[in-house]
């Protein structure tokens, strides 16, 4: 039960991660690498900001706020420059690594005896119960701790999801999902095109910098190469996510998004759980990504139709 | 049969509740893997730590006597019928590969088979984050009576997580900064292991011998990098009392090595003694070609260096890291409380000569250094 409340954690905490890459993969179409460099420069910043001993709620925001700066920097030097996408996120996120390790000022911050985000949840805990530790869940002993830590995170996660369907269906967040479709009607309708992307990037990586933040503070540490590997988890989380909803609604995409990346770290805790070598768990992970894209269209192939029409 | 009306009862059910259904049936199955787990007797693990010490190593050799006691704390403390040891790393790198080789053969040197004695389960994160997280996860529910880990994030992953399992660590550089403690001696009760900190009195003594009536050595570092910072003012208070002087001149981006350099050399020192850090770690072989040019003799802690071309290494040697890491675990079977075992620095050093650089650096090597003399 500890093993799936712990999968349940990372998987809310990156679904934040999921949500970002949606953003910048799904609405803009936009691929952008940035992630691997956001998602450390949100974790340094949090971990420099309370290593300072300043209150981790500033450090969360700033960690937001500095994913926010990196992804604007990629939309600045493809919207105004005309850099290619491509090349754009990978200038950002090769120049994030220096300035991660600058941030930090060195390879490594703990923040095992800090006073973290998750701190406050344990003494949240420890005053609504403060009889026991642990509880018994049909059968399983559950450290009361995780188990609040998961509910406030549920908590939180389903706001910033409510946040983002909410602003994604203002005029301004409409705006933007048209810059995605279809630049030049957009255009013609006289939104500047070029600062929704910029915009757009910057809420993206903001969200990938939180998930950062976030993860630094769970797991004790922020490191200079923890970026490595998080641009496939949070596509694998969005195509996931899509698969299982299937639908275009932005608010159950969105949902969607949260799901798939809960889902998928509950499928690679089930291998490791069996005993799976972890060094096969990327291939793993590519053929399950791989299901994920190929079973739609293997049932339209059986002529099944939408299963709910779409209600946009 | 058609699939299409077998499905029509699943095609009324809306996405996101279809959605939840499969997150609910994937959490089930991995409750059902974790079902051992369930209704745990209370087996309140009756451990009595032992006072006494018996020396693991006799004569280079491991004492027969500690691997009688290897054997008894087996029986006694841990009576199953194989002990269950789980290996947690990071990412796939040479000094990874270096230490797991010498933890399975410091497990034979104190007398334990594999399949016999115990089970060895390797995890590798490879260098994945998440990965690392899940896998300290599986570990914390699956019943490993020891964990060991290699390298810092594994180690901190382990003191977030892993508090109720006797964790060994081994290849961390600096555990105390890592934050598994508050020094050597006052840690975390569950934890201990060996420190694999860049040698500095082994530096010292080879720069002596090589270079004879050295006075003034050279190093550039990072003053961003609060390593690079730590290693040098280590090195500089341990050559102090020697006599010789330590120039550090401070770089920001590799982009400023070569004029660094420069500067170092028109200072006239008689070495470069290049310390750990990122910056000067990622763009090594400039260093060292700049050094050619000048005929500077390059020393590094870096063993991997040599190959390209420093001139000599003093470097912790983690196969070495790996085996003492062993022999803690194996003081913690015979009885030992791992709170109260100090974390340790990995005691040998490898020394690494590189024929060619030297004799372009007129270095003369003296007849003691012969056996560490590689020819590439």
């Amino acid at each position: 039960m500890s093993l799936l409340i712990g999968s349940l954690i990372i998987g809310l905490i990156l679904s934040l991660l999921a949500m970002g890459v949606f953003i910048s993969f799904r609405i803009f179409n936009f691929p952008d690498i940035t992630v691997e460099g956001s998602i450390t420069f949100g974790a340094a910043i949090t971990a420099a900001v309370i290593q300072l001993d300043l209150h981790p709620l500033l450090a969360t925001f700033l960690g937001f706020t500095g994913g926010f700066l990196a992804g604007m920097t990629t939309g600045v030097l493809h919207a105004k420059f005309k850099i290619n996408s491509l090349l754009a996120g990978i200038l950002v996120m090769t120049a994030l690594y220096s300035v991660n390790l600058h941030v930090m000022g060195k390879s490594n911050i703990p923040l095992l005896t800090q006073t973290t985000l998750f701190t406050y949840v344990e003494t949240l805990t420890r005053s609504v119960f403060p009889d026991s530790e642990t509880v018994s869940l049909a059968g399983w002993n559950v450290q009361l701790r995780d188990l609040m830590t998961m509910v406030v995170l549920l908590i939180a996660i389903a706001l910033a999801g409510s946040i983002l369907r909410w602003f994604f269906r203002s005029h301004f967040g409409t705006a933007m999902r048209a810059t995605g479709n279809n630049q030049n009607m957009i255009r013609a309708l006289g939104v500047n095109t070029d600062w929704m992307i910029i915009l757009g990037l910057g809420l993206a990586n903001g969200m990938i910098g939180l998930s950062g933040s976030l993860l630094a503070q769970y797991q004790g540490f922020a490191d200079a190469q923890m970026g490595i590997g998080m641009l496939v988890w949070g596509l694998a989380s969005v195509i996931i996510g899509e698969a299982l909803i299937n639908t275009r609604s932005v608010g159950l995409l969105i949902a969607g998004a949260i799901m798939g990346s809960v889902f998928f770290r509950i499928l690679v805790a089930i291998a490791l759980r069996l005993g799976m070598n972890p060094n096969d768990l990327k291939l793993i992970t590519a053929l399950f990504v791989l299901a994920a894209l190929v079973l739609p269209s293997l049932v339209k192939r059986f002529n099944i139709k939408p299963l709910v029409n779409d209600n946009r | 049969m058609n699939i299409k009306q077998t499905l029509t009862p699943f095609r009324k059910i809306t996405p996101p509740v279809r959605a939840l259904a499969s997150i609910v049936l994937v959490a089930l199955i991995l409750l059902y893997t974790d079902r051992q787990n369930r209704n745990p007797e209370s087996a309140e693990r009756k451990v009595t730590y032992l006072t006494e010490n018996i020396p693991v190593l006799t004569g280079g050799v491991v004492n027969p006597l500690f691997k009688t006691k290897v054997r008894e704390g087996l029986k006694n403390g841990w009576p199953r019928e194989m002990m269950k040891l789980a290996l947690i790393e990071y990412s796939d790198t040479p000094f990874t590969e270096y230490t797991e080789e010498g933890i399975r053969n410091g497990l034979l040197e104190v007398g334990l088979t594999e399949g016999k004695d115990f089970i060895l389960e390797v995890m590798n994160a490879q260098g994945d984050i998440t990965m690392l997280n899940s896998i300290v996860d599986v570990v914390a529910t699956k019943p490993y009576d020891f964990v060991m880990t290699i390298s810092t994030p594994t180690l901190q992953a382990a003191c977030r997580k892993l508090s109720h399992k006797t964790v060994i660590f081994t290849t961390v550089a600096d555990p105390v900064t890592a934050g598994a403690g508050k020094d050597f001696t006052d840690h975390l009760p569950n934890i201990t292991g060996i420190s694999t900190l860049s040698d500095f009195g082994g530096m010292m003594r080879l720069v002596q011998d090589l270079i004879p009536g050295v006075n003034k050595v050279g190093t550039l570092y990072n003053p961003s990098e609060v390593n690079a910072v730590v290693n040098k003012e280590s090195f500089e208070k341990l050559l102090a009392p020697t006599g010789i002087t330590l120039v550090a001149v401070p770089i920001n981006t590799t982009s400023e090595i070569g004029d660094a350099l420069q500067s170092l050399i028109a200072m006239k020192v008689q070495a470069d003694c290049q310390i750990v850090d990122n910056t000067t770690g990622s763009a090594f072989p400039q260093i060292i070609r700049i050094c050619e040019d000048h005929r500077l003799p390059c020393f590094t802690f870096d063993s991997p260096q040599i190959k390209n071309g420093a001139t000599a290494a003093a470097a912790r040697d983690y196969h070495q890291a790996g085996l003492e890491g062993v022999y803690l675990l194996a003081r913690v079977i015979t009885g030992e409380d791992p709170g109260r075992i100090p974390f340790q620095y990995v005691s040998k050093t490898d020394i690494l000569i590189n024929k060619k650089a030297a004799e372009k650096c007129s270095i003369t090597i003296p007849d003691e250094y012969k056996g560490f003399i590689i020819d590439l």
